[in-house]
C-alpha cells in the first residue's frame, strides 16, 4: 500500500488531506510538529511526504534535508501558505517534486499526488 | 578528474561557477518575461563561435526565426553573418501543433543536431512544449530523456522556462536539469533592478546569494561587488 506522511501543524489540513487520500486508497500518517515528524521519518518509510515549511519546533526545510540525508526514496512536496521566490529556490535546491499552496485545492492535490506517484523514481 | 568547463559568454558569470558550465550538462534559466532569458541564450551560443563550437536555438515562440534574429542583431556581440553557418535558429512552434510525444520532439532535435554537428543547444522556452505533451508524467519523461540525450552526445544545453509568479511555476524542468539560474526583475521607482540567483549547479561550488546584473548592448553583464 502507498504510504503518505503529512507534516503540518494545522489539524484541519491534516484531517482534510487524510480524508481525501484515504478515500483514494492511500494510507496516511500525520505529524503535527517538528519532533514528531523527525521520529516518524527515522522509523518508517513513506512513498510521499507533504511538508509544511513552518512547524512548531523547527523548519520544514530541515525536515526535507533529513529525508534526503537518510536517503529515503519517497517524493517530497512542500505545502506553503506563502509561495514566494525564496520558497521556490529552496524547493529547487532540495529537489522537491513540487509545491502546493494553501488553501489546498483538493483536485489539485489529487492531481499532484497521482502524478508524483506515477512518475518513475529516476525522473522524480 | 577535473570536469571540462564551457564558457558561457555572460560577462562576469563564469567566475561564479568555477569557470563555466560542465560539459555535458543541461542548465535551466527561469525568469519572467523581459528578464533576459533569450539574451542569455544568444550570449551562450555566440560565445561558442569563439571556441569553434556550433550552436542551435530551438524556438518554441510564435515569433518567426527572422524576427528573433532581427531582435538579436541589436546586440553588439551578435555577428549576423554567423547565422546559418555557426549559429542556427530552428522554429519548433509548428511542431508544437503537430507533435504529441516527447519522442517526436527528441527525434527532431537529434536530426538537426546531427545534421549541423552542434555542440551548444538552446531551447527557448522549453515549457511551451507542455502545450503538446499535456500529461505531466510524459512531459517530465521528455525532459529526462532530453537531459540523457545531451549527456550521451557529450554536448551542452541551456533551456529557458517562463516564470510569472512562484505560484504558477512547477519544478518539472528544474528537478531534472543539472543547473538552475533564476533571473528576477524588480521595479524600484523609475529603475528596474535585476538580480540573478544560481539556484543550483551540480558538481560546482557556486555563489548562493542573488547577484545584480544589467542588460546593455553587450548583453547580460554581472555587476561584481
Amino acid at each position: 500500500m502507498v504510504e503518505i506522511l503529512v507534516i503540518d501543524d494545522e489539524e484541519s489540513i491534516c484531517e482534510s488531506i487524510t480524508w481525501l487520500l484515504e478515500k483514494e486508497g492511500y494510507s496516511v500518517t500525520c505529524a503535527m510538529d517538528f519532533a514528531t515528524a523527525v521520529e516518524t521519518i527515522k522509523n518508517r518509510d513513506f512513498n510521499l511526504y507533504f511538508v509544511d515549511l513552518i512547524l512548531p519546533g523547527g523548519n520544514g526545510i530541515n525536515i526535507i534535508k533529513l529525508i534526503k540525508d537518510l536517503d529515503k526514496k519517497g517524493v517530497t512536496i512542500i505545502i506553503t501558505g506563502y509561495p514566494n521566490i525564496p520558497t521556490l529556490v529552496d524547493s529547487i535546491r532540495l529537489d522537491t517534486y513540487d509545491y502546493i499552496k494553501k488553501p489546498i485545492n483538493k483536485e489539485n492535490l489529487l492531481k499532484i499526488v497521482n502524478q508524483a506517484l506515477a512518475t518513475p523514481i529516476d525522473i522524480l | 578528474m577535473e570536469s571540462k568547463r564551457l564558457k558561457t559568454g555572460i560577462v562576469g558569470f563564469d567566475g561564479l561557477i568555477e569557470g563555466g558550465f560542465i560539459v555535458p550538462s543541461m542548465v535551466l534559466v527561469i525568469g519572467p518575461p523581459g528578464s533576459g532569458k533569450t539574451t542569455f541564450l544568444w550570449q551562450y551560443l555566440f560565445e561558442g563561435i569563439r571556441h569553434h563550437e556550433k550552436g542551435m536555438l530551438f524556438s518554441t515562440l510564435s515569433e518567426s526565426s527572422s524576427s528573433l534574429i532581427q531582435f538579436a542583431s541589436n546586440y553588439w556581440f551578435i555577428d549576423t553573418t554567423a547565422f546559418g553557418k555557426k549559429v542556427f535558429v530552428i522554429d519548433l512552434n509548428q511542431q508544437i501543433k503537430k507533435f504529441e510525444t516527447g519522442e517526436e520532439f527528441l527525434n527532431e532535435i537529434d536530426e538537426k543536431i546531427k545534421k549541423f554537428n552542434i555542440q551548444r543547444v538552446a531551447i527557448d522556452p522549453i515549457n511551451l512544449i507542455q502545450l503538446a505533451i499535456i500529461d505531466i508524467k510524459k512531459y517530465r519523461t521528455f525532459i529526462y530523456d532530453l537531459s540523457k540525450y545531451i549527456k550521451e552526445k557529450n554536448i551542452s544545453a541551456v533551456v529557458t522556462a517562463e516564470l510569472y509568479t512562484p505560484n504558477d511555476y512547477h519544478c518539472h524542468e528544474a528537478y531534472i536539469s543539472d543547473g538552475t539560474i533564476l533571473l528576477q526583475t524588480e521595479q524600484k521607482g523609475q529603475k528596474v533592478q535585476r538580480s540573478l540567483t544560481i539556484v543550483k549547479m551540480r558538481g560546482t561550488f557556486h555563489e548562493l546569494e542573488s547577484i545584480e546584473y544589467v542588460i546593455t548592448k553587450n548583453g547580460i553583464e554581472i555587476k561584481l561587488k
